[in-house]
């Protein structure tokens, strides 16, 4: 984002945007509301409403909303953003900073869904004086990238980075040391990686047993998930096992992590699972209002992928499992859906 | 004449040459090679269908494809395998029975060799393939068969018309996929001439972006021709399985006429045609 911002303070006339793209499974909004969240200035617009649960998917509101908004720019003062300013130009900056954490909130696909797309597009192309921190899901990216061609306007890209094995360890340990978890040696881990076991390195078999352990464990968990913070928090959940020790205690053990089994998909999960990673989730009746097809269709199959594990719905808000992300990926790119 | 040279020729005109001693042994190994060459075909046609049910759609019609090849080939080796049974098959014998075979047939039953014969040309020249959308004369359909005689094709109405190879000799053969998983469709539209354009197609367009059946990968276009009586507009998009073709027409003018009636965009009426 430094980099982004000196390149646009040095040059007004090039690009004023950074759009970090994630899965859509992640939860991108801790990474860019914890990175501004101290950030202030006097030169900040906040779209809020983007970040309201009520408006999600709210085309007609969201467009509403955004050209009153972008008409009388609402300021909302955020601190070091200022600072952040002034380290990468040596002086205050007047420019405004806009922030939209998730693209894909703004659009539902359907015919006139996409409206707050257009006027984001346009504010973006013709005021420059404005710098634009985008979060969008890859998949809705991908969308309006063949829709609207929005990478011309937005061509200023950063992937979310994933985390690696030792991240993975790090991220989880305190987790894993906050519940006693017990790491047994005489389980199936050291058997996670046998072609890896074979070339050990000298450091590796110094370690002790439960650090093989640890280490089989973590590789695995970070394989599986492809490094994706929230598939790898689900996964490490579901390897809990525990046992009541008494009536206040349990005594945790961990197993081999693996993916859920899949169940058996008809055309209608699949495209009723598309929609809802193409917009990171969202309620029944937007979900009819996208897929136009038979209500009560999409109210089986939608009780069905619940019953199954494979979305999940939180206040009304359906979501994909984290969990099946990566089979649906595979799945539904086998299934000539666009992915990315 | 040398004396080896009327042996053949004595031979050829000789039956019990060409044919070999029909024993009831033989008899029975030749019923067992008819259910195991039936057998083989009739599985062969379900795990076919069954596997190219299960895999994803991308892998669909390439295992469905594979299906008159391995029925070619399981007839092929059915019949060698009798004819082996109950002929000699030595070169001169061969060419005796081909001649013979083909006069009969020529004679007999004209119409099914010719069929036959298109069916492997067929093979090679692939006019058509299981799973492609063809129109052949006024039929038009998802080929579901691909049989030694002819093809069955599925028609919208779910009606199952058998067509003979032999139409490949006569017939246009219209194929709208080509062995590809996608077909273009065409929803048609006609307004009154006097329609706001560049909403209308926008309008079009969006409703072939936003559907969930569109193949995104490939383009998306709106056409106009000018009638007497309307405005034609064609809005030309892929789903993403040709299976889909009617239900996605359906998708595609159900969503832009609610889109269209809420913008008040005005249809032609027998009043403005008279008018114009």
């Amino acid at each position: 984002m430094k980099q982004a911002l000196s390149q646009w303070q040095n040059h007004p006339e090039g690009n004023n945007n950074l759009v970090i793209l994630f899965s859509p499974v992640a939860q991108p909004n801790n990474v860019i509301q914890e990175s501004l969240s101290n950030l202030e200035s006097d030169n900040l617009l906040h779209i809020q409403s983007l970040s309201s649960q009520a408006s999600i998917h709210d085309y007609r509101q969201i467009t509403k909303q955004l050209t009153s908004k972008l008409d009388t720019p609402e300021i909302a003062p955020l601190t070091e953003l200022n600072s952040l300013l002034q380290e990468v130009t040596g002086t205050e900056d007047k420019h405004k900073i806009s922030i939209i954490p998730r693209l894909e909130w703004c659009l539902l696909r359907c015919i006139g869904g996409l409206a707050a797309i257009e006027v984001l597009r346009d504010a973006i192309s013709h005021d420059n004086s404005c710098f634009w921190l985008i979060g969008c899901n890859s998949w809705a990216w991908e969308y309006l990238d063949k829709v609207y061609q929005i990478s011309a306007y937005l061509n200023n890209t950063d992937p979310i980075a994933l985390l690696d094995e030792s991240q993975m360890q790090e991220w989880l340990e305190p987790l894993n040391t906050k519940i006693d978890l017990v790491w047994k040696a005489d389980n199936e881990w050291l058997s996670l990686k046998p072609e890896a076991s074979k070339k050990e390195s000298q450091a590796d078999q110094e370690l002790d047993e439960v650090a093989k352990i640890k280490k089989a464990y973590y590789s695995k968990l970070t394989d599986l998930s492809q490094g994706i913070s929230n598939i790898a928090s689900d996964l490490w959940w579901r390897s809990l096992n525990y046992e009541q020790v008494d009536d206040e205690s349990k005594k945790y053990t961990i197993t081999k992590p693996k993916l859920p089994e899949m169940p058996n998909l008809i055309a209608t999960d699949r495209y009723i699972l598309y929609s809802l990673l193409l917009h990171s989730g969202m309620t029944l009746a937007h979900l009819k209002t996208t897929l136009e097809t038979n209500e009560s269709i999409v109210k089986n199959r939608t009780q069905y992928l619940l019953q199954n594990g494979v979305i999940n719905k939180e206040q009304n808000f359906l979501s994909v499992n984290p969990a099946y992300y990566l089979q649906l990926k595979t799945l539904l790119s086998n299934n000539n859906f666009l992915t990315n | 004449m040398s004396p080896i040279l009327l042996a053949q020729a004595e031979n050829k005109l000789d039956p019990n040459f060409i044919i070999n001693n029909v024993t009831l042994v033989k008899i029975i190994q030749g019923l067992i090679i008819i259910v195991i060459g039936y057998l083989a075909l009739f599985l062969s046609e379900k795990v076919n269908y069954w596997l190219s049910e299960k895999v994803p759609n991308r892998f669909r019609l390439i295992i469905k494809q594979s299906l008159p090849l391995i029925r070619a080939i399981i007839i092929g080796i059915t019949i060698v395998s009798l004819l082996r049974l109950f002929l000699r098959l030595s070169a001169n014998n061969l060419l005796a029975l081909t001649g013979t075979i083909s006069v009969a047939l020529g004679f007999a039953f004209k119409d099914y060799a010719s069929s036959l014969i298109a069916g492997i040309v067929a093979l090679f020249e692939v006019p058509y393939r299981v799973g492609d959308r063809v129109q052949i004369g006024e039929h038009y359909g998802e080929v579901i068969s691909f049989g030694l005689r002819g093809i069955q094709l599925r028609t919208p109405s779910d009606n199952v018309v058998t067509i003979p190879h032999n139409k490949i000799w006569t017939e246009a053969i219209s194929n709208a996929n080509d062995g590809a998983l996608e077909a273009q469709v065409i929803a048609d539209f006609y307004f009154a001439h006097n329609i706001d354009l560049d909403l209308v197609m926008k309008i079009l367009y969006q409703a072939a972006y936003t559907s969930q059946y569109t193949q995104l990968k490939l383009p998306i276009v709106v056409t106009m021709e000018e009638t007497p009586w309307a405005t034609h507009l064609m809005l030309k998009a892929y789903p993403m399985d040709a299976r889909d073709e009617n239900i996605y027409r359906t998708d595609l003018l159900k969503r832009s006429k609610q889109a269209l009636v809420h913008c008040g965009i005005s249809y032609p009426t027998s009043w403005s045609y008279k008018k114009s």
